[in-house]
């Protein structure tokens, strides 16, 4: 691997309960404390509260994840609650930031959360990347995705990116300072009306 | 998507393999077809390429629009050519010779039958005839850099080029349903 993420004071052990919780990580030896320690220290920023934002919190939440930044504008509609399984019927009309922090926070009390309900855009895009270790694109326009990717390399972070049309998924991780290309090399250019639906 | 988005911001974290790092993954549900290729730094990037255009934040963030031809004035452009058009010509013998204008890792996840790789990037005038006993047609994902290499030839006397509308996009849209898009 060219290149680790520098995840810091891992001198901290984990409790009695978080042993416990976190048993069948500890488990893998791919995991185990000091793993589960890492992502205890962690922070990862989800951008887009939505069909792929939700499934990404839920499961980082579950994992052990420290501190999860989500990004979002938009409130819970009815609309959305047949795939973003974060939100629910009591929710709507709250703001997705909101909702999915409740969800998440249910799931494990333990866990960070940084609410940032204004959109991204080019004036707090790389001011807020800058704070965390990974970046999720869950974003579901382009402006967002260029955006984000000039971020994340600007930043040095690794990017994991992924979309999804009709029956067709996407995911990709991009790190071009670590290895291979960006989301530009993929897609040099784009047309006007531009379709990616969530 | 979201889980296995949720996979490699884990083991990013852990450092338990950079697998994905540099790779696309396209999956189709209808299918249940997984396949992962190779994202490759592009040298023409504008980004992480070896000119970049965007140097500094103050530069980042713009979505790469390459304005647009009215699409009724694409149809009815003679070197505009459509899906439609272009498999019936193959089928009725034209002589056609298929210029794919796309880069490596495109043209790896698809391409038209028969037709021959020439990325924009790198395509030599002198390696195609002006002769008008064929007809040379480019295409690329969604038909903007063929337009492109098609004004390019243009300006060099090639009248035998077209352009293909919609590009390969257009074509698995309408003719070739199974192939993989992105």
């Amino acid at each position: 691997m060219s290149q680790e993420i520098p995840i810091e004071n891992l001198s901290q052990g984990l409790s009695a309960e978080e042993v416990k919780r976190y048993s069948r990580h500890l488990s893998l030896s791919e995991v185990g404390p000091e793993g589960q320690q890492k992502l205890k220290k962690s922070k990862v920023l989800i951008i887009g509260a939505g069909g792929l934002g939700c499934p990404v919190g839920l499961y980082l939440a579950a994992a052990g994840v420290g501190q999860l930044g989500v990004v979002d504008h938009d409130v819970v509609e009815i609309s959305n609650l047949q795939r973003q399984i974060g939100h629910s019927e009591k929710n709507l009309g709250l703001r997705k930031t909101e909702s999915l922090a409740e969800t998440i926070t249910n799931i494990n009390s333990k866990l960070r959360v940084e609410l940032i309900s204004e959109k991204l855009q080019h004036i707090n895009a790389l001011q807020i990347v800058q704070k965390y270790d990974v970046i999720v694109d869950c974003s579901d326009n382009f402006p967002t995705r260029y955006l984000v990717n000039d971020a994340a390399f600007f930043a040095n972070k690794p990017l994991v990116s992924a979309s999804v049309h009709k029956f067709q998924g996407q995911l990709a991780v991009f790190w071009p300072k670590s290895k291979g290309g960006c989301y530009r090399c993929l897609y040099p250019t784009t047309l006007p009306e531009s379709m990616a639906p969530t | 998507m979201g889980l296995l988005q949720s996979t490699e911001v884990l083991k990013l974290i852990l450092g338990t393999g950079s697998e994905m790092v540099g790779q696309l993954l396209l999956y189709d549900a209808l299918e249940v077809d997984f396949r992962k290729i190779h994202v490759p730094h592009e040298t023409t990037c504008q980004l992480c390429g070896l000119n970049p255009t965007i140097k500094a934040w103050s530069d980042a963030g713009k979505v790469p629009v390459i304005e647009e031809v009215g699409s009724d004035k694409r149809e009815n452009n003679a070197d505009q050519v459509s899906a439609q058009w272009l498999r019936e010509a193959l089928q009725n013998g034209k002589q056609i010779r298929l210029i794919d204008v796309r880069e490596s890792h495109e043209w790896d996840i698809c391409r038209l039958k028969g037709a021959e790789h020439h990325p924009v990037s790198k395509i030599q005038t002198e390696n195609f005839s002006k002769d008008f006993g064929e007809i040379i047609v480019f295409y690329c994902h969604r038909g903007l850099r063929s337009q492109r290499t098609l004004r390019f030839f243009q300006e060099l006397g090639y009248e035998n080029c077209r352009s293909l509308i919609g590009g390969i996009d257009a074509w698995a849209e309408a003719i070739e349903p199974e192939m993989p898009r992105y």
